[in-house]
């Protein structure tokens, strides 16, 4: 299938590379706060998913949303772009098989994807983390405005010319 | 009788045969003895020869006769001839190579004089047709003697007597030639000796004259050797004026002498003076004055450098109330175009006037200490240079030692430069690719600051959970536990979160999450609860064991405590009633 001229230019436009990088972004960030201030609850909400090891719960709760703040940072300022892209999308293709498990087990809790205090889990919010999922793919493979570690290798590269 | 008067009359004409005989021998030993005494006094070998010759033809009456007298390795002669016709005696004087070498081959000459027989037959045409008799005869160690003689006018061939008498008189003429030649070799000898003893004569006196003045080189030499000896150690200008004054003074006689030199170059006057009441000190021009004076006056005119000029008329040019004494002998010496001076000398105590060849030796010692003076002059030029590249090297070792510095930190900086232009390819090629280390760093990073917020957080929790590391509670079987239930000897508690409780529950459960334990335990259980009645909980998931947590603070309040093995499995197993 050929896709459009005017459909191609606009899904890989700069600009909306950076639109969903820093959309994204902001949104592991924003995540991730409420979870590095209570891991407690975080970790009563991994262990509701049961699919975590009882050993492996309050670890994967206190360091989970640390990498999600990392890679988020990292991809809003456009340092190690693709990296941060590929570990957001690595950790959103989690977070969907653990819902899609979840849902199909019928097990009924909430999200906690930013806090503890969410509604429970549906089809919604699988659909809205593959959305992201998508949104994270195109910042990815396509290149994004305003990527800081381009400008830094662009001055750094007039610096050694 | 007239037997014996025929054979006195034979004695008697024997005997007057024999008078004859003798007495033509005493005339023929009479010439003989003549002629050896005529020829004593003679010196020219041809006239010997002549003067046999005549005796010869007198004595034999012979119409002619000839002697060559030749030197047997030179092939030359002299001819002397009698009663030849003129055409004859040029063929003979012509031919006299020919007749040595056919007559007189030196390897068959007699000592004594001999016959050449026959004449006739070997004669090749050399000697006179009309030849009677050839002898031949060696008189010394070079010459041999050939005479020949012409028919008798008598026609009588030559007799017995005759031809010793001819053997006598040629030799005779050989002995007088050979001792006329043996004289003339002495007097030639003689006056070889006069002459080499003039020329020895001459040689002693030019000998006697040259050793003279070798004497004078020697000691001239000698002087200039001693001389050259004492200025050796020296290298300061002063010391070497000092050495030269008293050594010319001393060659020389003098009792009063100064040298004066003169430096444009530094500006400078050195001087040095002997037996006089002090020497003045000149300034440069002073000095100046007084050298353009001395080479108006000496026989150069004009010096070139290293070389020494004498003054003429000293007194003059060199007043003595400028000098201080009366100067006899004056020299001008010019190192270079810019040190140049004079020495004066006063009247030597010996000779009153110096030889040529004393002013040589002076010339000489002044060129002689002029070299010296240079020498000594570079030597300071060499040590003012050495101090100026003594200093020139410590300040280039400064520099040497500020570039190498700066070399280092160049290096430094090139090597960082190396080192960032490698971080900055690296960082280049890095941009904008995914690499798996990146995600492991992001990892290892989220891992370090989790861990260490967490381990300062109010809220932090255990990195694995407490049960791990805690005493399990006292375990109860399903069967055990349903028939305590059934005989209210027990209370039963539901540890799993509300939303689990509430999807499915032993019927007589009470639900108790461990997360709100604190609260429900006093409002569902606590004061109901008492004391022998054993609390059974129940409730554990993969990832989370309630049962354990709750029993664990339940044990802090109650004693009777025990958990389910198996859980809501076990009890649905065992076919026991569940709720919903």
């Amino acid at each position: 299938m050929k896709w459009p001229g005017w459909l191609k230019a606009s899904i890989t436009h700069p600009l909306l590379g950076l639109l969903l990088r820093v959309y994204v972004g902001g949104v592991f960030i924003y995540a991730s706060m409420y979870k590095i201030n209570y891991p407690g609850e975080f970790a009563e909400t991994i262990a509701s998913y049961q699919l975590v090891p009882y050993w492996a719960v309050n670890f994967m709760a206190l360091v989970m949303p640390w990498a999600e703040l990392v890679s988020g940072i990292l991809m809003v300022l456009g340092v190690r772009t693709k990296s941060a892209a590929a570990a957001i999308g690595g950790m959103l293709v989690m977070f969907s098989l653990a819902i899609l498990i979840t849902l199909l087990r019928g097990i009924p809790i909430g999200c906690g994807c930013f806090t503890s205090a969410e509604e429970p889990l549906g089809w919604g919010t699988l659909g809205r983390d593959l959305l992201w999922l998508t949104m994270t793919l195109q910042v990815y493979f396509f290149p994004s405005a305003l990527q800081l570690e381009g400008r830094l290798v662009k001055s750094l590269q007039e610096v050694e010319a | 009788m007239a037997l014996a008067e025929s054979a006195l009359r034979e004695a008697i004409e024997q005997a007057s045969r024999a008078q004859a005989d003798l007495d033509r021998r005493v005339f023929h030993l009479k010439a003989l003895h003549d002629v050896a005494c005529e020829l004593s006094g003679l010196t020219q070998p041809r006239k010997i020869m002549e003067t046999v010759l005549l005796t010869a033809m007198g004595l034999f009456g012979v119409t002619c006769g000839l002697a060559v007298l030749i030197n047997v390795r030179t092939r030359q002669g002299h001819l002397a001839q009698r009663g030849l016709s003129g055409p004859e005696a040029e063929d003979c004087e012509r031919n006299l190579a020919r007749i040595a070498e056919h007559y007189l081959p030196e390897d068959s000459l007699p000592l004594h004089a001999e016959f050449v027989l026959p004449a006739k037959t070997a004669d090749p045409g050399l000697l006179p047709a009309d030849t009677a008799v050839i002898l031949k005869q060696k008189v010394d160690g070079s010459y041999a003697l050939l005479s020949a003689v012409g028919p008798r006018l008598s026609g009588e061939p030559f007799g017995e007597a005759d031809r010793t008498a001819l053997l006598n008189l040629a030799g005779t003429m050989a002995n007088a030639l050979a001792q006329n030649l043996f004289h003339r070799e002495i007097q030639h000898l003689s006056a070889g000796l006069i002459r080499q003893g003039d020329e020895l004569q001459v040689a002693q006196q030019q000998a006697g004259r040259a050793r003279a003045t070798l004497d004078r080189q020697i000691f001239h030499l000698q002087t200039l050797y001693e001389f050259t000896a004492e200025l050796s150690p020296l290298v300061a200008t002063d010391k070497l004026l000092e050495a030269f004054l008293l050594t010319v003074m001393g060659t020389f006689g003098a009792s009063r002498g100064c040298v004066l030199l003169c430096d444009r170059q530094r500006g400078t006057v050195l001087s040095a003076g002997r037996g006089i009441p002090g020497p003045r000190e000149l300034s440069l021009e002073e000095a100046e004055k007084l050298l353009y004076r001395g080479f108006q006056a000496t026989e150069e005119r004009r010096l070139a450098p290293m070389s020494a000029g004498f003054i003429l008329d000293p007194p003059s040019v060199f007043p003595e109330s400028e000098l201080g004494f009366a100067v006899h002998t004056a020299a001008l010496f010019t190192v270079d175009d810019a040190l140049l001076g004079v020495v004066a000398l006063g009247p030597p105590l010996s000779q009153p006037a110096l030889s040529a060849e004393t002013r040589e030796l002076l010339r000489g010692l002044t060129v002689n200490w002029m070299v010296f003076l240079k020498n000594a002059r570079a030597f300071e030029t060499i040590q003012a240079l050495n101090e100026d590249l003594s200093r020139t090297n410590a300040d280039l070792r400064r520099t040497i030692a500020d570039l190498t510095e700066a070399r280092h930190q160049i290096r430094i900086l090139e090597v960082a430069k190396i080192r960032l232009k490698q971080l900055i390819q690296r960082e280049v090629e890095r941009a904008g690719r995914f690499r798996p280390a990146d995600v492991i760093l992001m990892v290892i990073i989220s891992t370090v600051l989790a861990l260490a917020f967490n381990y300062t957080s109010p809220n932090g929790i255990p990195v694995l959970p407490e049960a791990f590391f805690q005493a399990q509670a006292p375990r109860i079987d399903a069967l055990t536990a349903h028939r305590m239930l059934s005989r209210s000897e027990a209370v039963l508690v539901d540890a799993r979160p509300s939303e689990l409780f509430q999807q499915k529950h032993i019927a007589e459960a009470v639900n108790i999450p461990a997360a709100l334990f604190d609260v429900i335990f006093p409002m569902k259980l606590g004061p109901a609860l008492k004391p022998e009645q054993v609390v059974l909980i129940y409730g554990r998931t993969f990832s989370k064991r309630y049962d354990d947590e709750v029993a664990q603070r339940l044990l802090q309040r109650h004693d009777q405590v025990r958990v389910l093995e198996g859980g809501l499995a076990a009890w649905e197993e065992k076919g026991f009633a569940v709720s919903p």
